[in-house]
Order: structure tokens, then C-alpha cells, then sequence
């Protein structure tokens, strides 16, 4: 199985990273490796969008916790969005579902970004 | 109903992987069960593996591990065997999942999906060999 992972800039400072595959003990470090070169430019926000992402195991989670961990330190914040049945299922095994972090779309994420913008702008 | 079962020896290389989760899949499939089921195995077969791997061993030897599908009536076992150190998963520590994801040890998560992924588990430690067996029922749903 492998693992493809594009990214781009949505905005400044916030990225969208899409991995698509499997996301597993052989293919972490594709997605590891992307992560760590954005993590590097300090973003505000690191948008995981999981619409094409088939399989994840605990490596692959790790990757998402390594990445909440280093953005937490400089408030900057991680999402995620489309997460299909499978991948749903192993992060509500491990209760890692906070509602303020999972979009259901794009859409939904656009709208909560309005609002943030609205507060900061406030 | 006879015994429909399929054996393998890997060795403990992180490489071996790839042949039990294809045979796995392949076992699935020639014996029809669904794709939800298939999926809950194919990780949870990962996720056990990677683990003895990883951390089974104390020395840099070659190993082996041993590991039976076996379907009878309703239910898919996996029996795996390994004579690394002595590990009991159901006795292993969990992670702390009341706390944020990020905050968390690293340990322990894989097991733990492993072990929510089947309906029953069982450990035994037999003539310095981990034998770890996991039931999945209702496979054809």
C-alpha cells in the first residue's frame, strides 16, 4: 500500500495537507517528513484533509499528535476534515474526536475560519 | 464445517508485514468475509505485529513469528506466537484517552486499538513463547 501526500497554502500561514492511501507503519514517515517542513515555517493552522486517506494505524496518529503537540506550544492549531468511517473509528477508539477540531467539509471549516478571523479582527 | 485455517513463519523484520497483511486480506477474501471485518484484522494484525517487532525483542538475533487464521463457524481467530519478552496486552498500560491526544504518552496506543478492534482476546505465556489469540465474531456482516 502507499501513501501520496500533496499540501498547499490556503491562506497565509495555514496549510492544508492531504494525505492520500494508507497511512501506516510502512508510509508514516512520507507524511512525517511534510509535516515537519511545515511545522518548521511556524503556521497559525495545519489542516489535515483526510477525504482520500483509506487506512490509518497508531504510526499514523502519531504523526497527528506530534503535530497538535509542537502547534500547541505556539498556539497555532490542527484540524481535521472528511475523515471517512475507517479513519473515524480508529480515532474514536482512542477518543481523539474534539468536535472543535473535525470539519465535516471544507465548507464547515471556511465558516469557523469567518469567525475566528471575526474575533482576532475584534 | 471443517477447519479452514492458514499458517505462517515471518521473521521479526518490520519487512514481513506486507506478507501477513496480504495474506490476511487474501484469506478474507477467499473465504468471503466482509470488507468491515477484513479492515478491523488488517489493522489490528498491524498493529500486533509492529509491536513484537519493535519492542519484543532484547537482543539483535533473527526470530520467528508464528501466525494462524483460522475460521470456524461465525468466528475468525488469529493466534500469534512469539518467544520474545514475556507481554500480555490486556495487562499492558493503556493510554490515558481523558486527556488531549497531544499530551499523551506515546505508548500503548496500538495495542489498544488492536485489542478494541476484536471481540476477544486471550494471553497465555507457554514454554518462554507469547501466544496471543484474538476472535473476531460475525464475520460475514
Amino acid at each position: 500500500m502507499t501513501l501520496k501526500v500533496a499540501s498547499s497554502e490556503k491562506s497565509q500561514g495555514v496549510f492544508i495537507i492531504s494525505p492520500e492511501g494508507s497511512l501506516d507503519t510502512d508510509t508514516y514517515p512520507i507524511l512525517e517528513e511534510k509535516v515537519d517542513l511545515l511545522l518548521d515555517t511556524s503556521p497559525d493552522m495545519l489542516i489535515f484533509d483526510m477525504e482520500k486517506l483509506d487506512y490509518i494505524s497508531s504510526m499514523g496518529v502519531r504523526v497527528i499528535a506530534k503535530a497538535k503537540k509542537s502547534l500547541k506550544k505556539s498556539e497555532g492549531k490542527v484540524v481535521m476534515l472528511n475523515l471517512q468511517p475507517q479513519i473515524r473509528k480508529v480515532f474514536e477508539i482512542i477518543k481523539a474526536l474534539p468536535s472543535e477540531q473535525i470539519f465535516e467539509s471544507v465548507e464547515e471549516l471556511d465558516q469557523y475560519l469567518d469567525t475566528m478571523q471575526k474575533e482576532t479582527i475584534e | 464445517m471443517g477447519m479452514i485455517s492458514k499458517q505462517l513463519v515471518l521473521k521479526n523484520a518490520i519487512s514481513e508485514m506486507r506478507v501477513l497483511l496480504n495474506t490476511a486480506k487474501e484469506f478474507c477474501k477467499e473465504n468471503s468475509i466482509s470488507g468491515n471485518v477484513t479492515r478491523d484484522i488488517h489493522l489490528a494484525l498491524e498493529e500486533i505485529f509492529s509491536n513484537i517487532v519493535f519492542y519484543g525483542f532484547r537482543d539483535q538475533d533473527e526470530h520467528q513469528i508464528a501466525i494462524s487464521l483460522s475460521l470456524s463457524n461465525n468466528t475468525l481467530v488469529l493466534e500469534i506466537n512469539d518467544d520474545g519478552i514475556p507481554f500480555n496486552p490486556l495487562e499492558s498500560k493503556a493510554p490515558d484517552l481523558e486527556i488531549p491526544l497531544e499530551e499523551r504518552e506515546t505508548g500503548g496506543m496500538g495495542i489498544h486499538i488492536a485489542c478494541e478492534l476484536v471481540d476477544e482476546i486471550e494471553y497465555f505465556r507457554e514454554q518462554n513463547k507469547n501466544i496471543l489469540i484474538m476472535k473476531k465474531n460475525e464475520i460475514f456482516i
